[in-house]
C-alpha cells in the first residue's frame, strides 16, 4: 500500500511562499465564484473540482454550459482544452515507475496531474528513492487537490463579495504564475525559442485568427524551436 | 437541471482523465521512454 512517510513528506512539501499552490487556489477561487454564478450548488461545485481538477477544462466547461453546447461538444472541448495533460503525464510517469510498484498507483494518481504538482514534483523528486516517489507524488497531488476543493468552496461562499473584475483577477494568477514559472526554465536553446517565439507569435496571430492564435502560435513557435534545438545539438 | 450538472461534470471529468490516462498508458507501455 502507500508508505504513510513519503504520503507526508511529499503532502507537506507544498508549503512555502513560493509554492504553486497559492496560485492554484487563488484560480479555484474564481471557479468557485463562477460555478455558483451559473447556478451550480455548492455540492455539485465541490464535486466538479473534486472529479476535474483541472482549471481550463472548469472554464471551458462553464463557457460551454453557457452558450448551451451539447455534451458531445463539452467532451471534445475539454479534451482538447486538457490535451496538454498528456505530454505532462508522459514527462512525469517514468521519474515515478517502478518495479516494486502496482500499477493501480499510477492509474489512479494520473488524477493528480496538474501544473502546480507537476512542477512540485520536478522541483523535489532527485530527493527520493526512486521506489518511493509515486508515494510521495500521491502525498503532492492529494495536497494540490485538497487544496483545490477547499478554494473552491471558499470562492462559492464568497462569491457576492467578488465582482467582474476580481473574478478575472483571480482567474489569471495561475497563468501568471506559470508564465513566471516557464521563463525560470530558460535553460535551453528549445525552451527558450519556444517561449520568446510565443509570445511574439500569440500576439501576431491573434491580429489574423483571434480563435486559433494560440493554438497556431504555440505550435509554430514549438516546432521552429524543435529544428533550431536539433540543429544546435548536431 | 440538477441532473444535466452532473452528467456535464462526468462528462467533464472523463474528457479530462482520457489525457492522463493515455499519459500514463504511453509511460507504461514504454511507447514513449523519456520527453
Amino acid at each position: 500500500m502507500i508508505d504513510i512517510r513519503y504520503f507526508l513528506k511529499g503532502f507537506k512539501s507544498i508549503k512555502g511562499v513560493g509554492s504553486p499552490a497559492i496560485a492554484l487556489g487563488a484560480s479555484f477561487v474564481a471557479i468557485g465564484a463562477l460555478l455558483k454564478n451559473l447556478g451550480f450548488s455548492i455540492q455539485e461545485s465541490i464535486f466538479s473540482t473534486f472529479l476535474t481538477y483541472a482549471l481550463p477544462g472548469s472554464l471551458v466547461m462553464a463557457e460551454s454550459m453557457l452558450i448551451g453546447a451539447s455534451l458531445i461538444n463539452i467532451f471534445i472541448a475539454v479534451w482538447l482544452v486538457n490535451a496538454r495533460l498528456y505530454p505532462m503525464t508522459v514527462a512525469l510517469m517514468p521519474l515515478l515507475m517502478h518495479e516494486n510498484q502496482p500499477r493501480w498507483k499510477y492509474y489512479l494518481s494520473c488524477h493528480f496531474i496538474a501544473v502546480s504538482s507537476w512542477l512540485i514534483m520536478k522541483d523535489n523528486y532527485e530527493i527520493i528513492e526512486k521506489e518511493n516517489r509515486i508515494d510521495f507524488w500521491i502525498g503532492i497531488g492529494t495536497a494540490t487537490w485538497f487544496v483545490a476543493i477547499f478554494s473552491t468552496i471558499i470562492g462559492y461562499v464568497i462569491s457576492d463579495f467578488l465582482n467582474k473584475d476580481i473574478l478575472i483577477g483571480l482567474a489569471i494568477v495561475n497563468p501568471i504564475y506559470f508564465i513566471c514559472m516557464m521563463i525560470g526554465a530558460m535553460k535551453t536553446i528549445q525552451i527558450s525559442f519556444s517561449i520568446i517565439l510565443g509570445i511574439i507569435l500569440g500576439p501576431v496571430f491573434y491580429f489574423l485568427s483571434p480563435e486559433w492564435s494560440i493554438l497556431f502560435g504555440g505550435f509554430i513557435a514549438g516546432t521552429i524551436a524543435f529544428f533550431i534545438g536539433e540543429r544546435n545539438d548536431r | 437541471m440538477t441532473g444535466n450538472i452532473i452528467i456535464v461534470i462526468i462528462v467533464t471529468s472523463l474528457a479530462t482523465y482520457l489525457s492522463r490516462f493515455l499519459g500514463v498508458l504511453s509511460a507504461d507501455k514504454g511507447i514513449i521512454k523519456n520527453f
